[in-house]
């Protein structure tokens, strides 16, 4: 499993908890992952969107201008649970060998 | 630095991406610059260069398309505006070592693609025209780009030399008398390798004028693209009359050969001038 793949991973999994607007989910991810810049996040959130895994949408706010929301559709859901999976694999490979 | 940064940003966005997408992610962009405040450096430390984050965004197949056609129209370009000043250096390099063996490749290199110009001329200004096209929901009356007009009047001035040069060029061969009787008066080698020279010169600015016209119309506005149609039929226009000085063609005899040479440079500039028009509507 790719960094990629995790950062996907972890973009899909924020959006399964509810939908999300777009500054914070790179925040979040930023915030995890210092060293991996907000516009590498962006391109991932922009491909995801593009593939069908999750759609955009302007949110309602009180007085300010409006925000773009992502939310996961069914395609995403799959996608994650296939990240999920693979994730799993993984990690317990890696702890097979000792490795914690 | 945040207005600097998006500048920087729409310009590679544009570069990269088609321009509705490109359109959209500078507005996601702003949206998280304006987020909270940061310096330059932390600009740069969390979004990377404008250039590396648009980088990041590519879609292959939609970049190696414009690239393709980026390249298309360069080769349109380029070869007729920079060859005459490389066959203008050849023969310097030929006259000081005359074993050299490539200069003779550029010279017959210039020979060659002097029946294709007018395909350059044609493909060069439909394909333009049609890349950069007026997309739906764009406003149709926008200001003309700073700096277009005064390219487009440079060019203009250009072309205006050249036909000035097609003009003492066909009373030379004519051996009209009342002209010649003016022309010889003045014209001494000296002037008329100047001559030459500044033609030759002229071509290779246009043919600058005509590149940095091709990028900015992706980067910023497609009018430019009319900077570009101008730049390239001043080419083609010049290439031709430099191809006819050093033409050694025998049928170039007989009455009338020079009309259908004079109707064959006037199309050229009717299609550079109608389509710099279209190109700036």
């Amino acid at each position: 499993m790719l960094k990629r793949d995790l950062l996907e991973l972890c973009l899909l999994s924020l959006m399964f908890q509810g939908d999300q607007y777009g500054y914070e989910l790179l925040r979040r991810l930023h915030d995890v992952f210092p060293d991996v810049q907000e516009s590498a996040i962006y391109a991932i959130l922009r491909q995801l969107c593009r593939e069908g895994a999750t759609e955009r949408y302007q949110g309602e706010t009180s007085g300010g201008p409006a925000r773009k929301y992502y939310r996961l559709t069914q395609a995403g859901q799959d996608r994650r649970d296939a990240l999920l999976k693979a994730w799993r694999e993984v990690r317990d490979a890696v702890a097979a060998l000792g490795i914690q | 630095m945040r207005g600097d940064y998006l500048a920087k940003l729409s310009q590679a966005a544009r570069w990269y991406l088609p321009q509705a997408e490109a359109a959209e992610v500078v507005e996601d962009y702003r949206d998280l610059i304006q987020q909270e405040p940061r310096s330059e450096e932390e600009l740069l430390r969390d979004l990377g260069s404008p250039w590396s984050a648009a980088r990041q965004l590519i879609q292959p197949r939609a970049y190696r398309r414009w690239v393709a056609v980026f390249a298309v129209l360069a080769v349109c370009l380029l070869p007729p505006s920079a060859l005459p000043l490389l066959k203008e250096l050849s023969e310097h390099v030929l006259f000081q070592f005359p074993a050299a063996d490539w200069p003779w490749r550029i010279i017959s290199l210039c020979g060659k693609i002097v029946p294709f110009l007018g395909v350059f001329l044609l493909t060069g200004a439909a394909l333009s025209l049609v890349w950069f096209r007026r997309r739906s929901g764009e406003e149709r009356h926008q200001p003309l780009p700073r700096g277009v007009a005064p390219l487009l009047l440079l060019l203009l001035i250009g072309l205006a030399f050249e036909w000035g040069v097609i003009w003492i060029s066909l009373e030379l061969i004519l051996e009209s008398q009342n002209a010649l009787a003016k022309i010889w008066g003045w014209m001494t080698s000296d002037i008329a390798a100047a001559m030459r020279l500044a033609m030759v010169l002229t071509l290779f600015v246009m043919g600058i004028i005509g590149m940095l016209a091709l990028v900015r119309a992706r980067m910023t506005n497609r009018r430019w693209r009319a900077v570009y149609v101008l730049a390239l039929a001043g080419s083609i226009l010049g290439m031709s009359v430099f191809a006819l000085w050093t033409s050694m063609d025998v049928s170039f005899s007989g009455a009338g050969w020079q009309t259908p040479i004079l109707l064959r440079y006037v199309a050229i500039t009717v299609v550079g001038l109608v389509g710099t028009g279209v190109s700036l509507c």
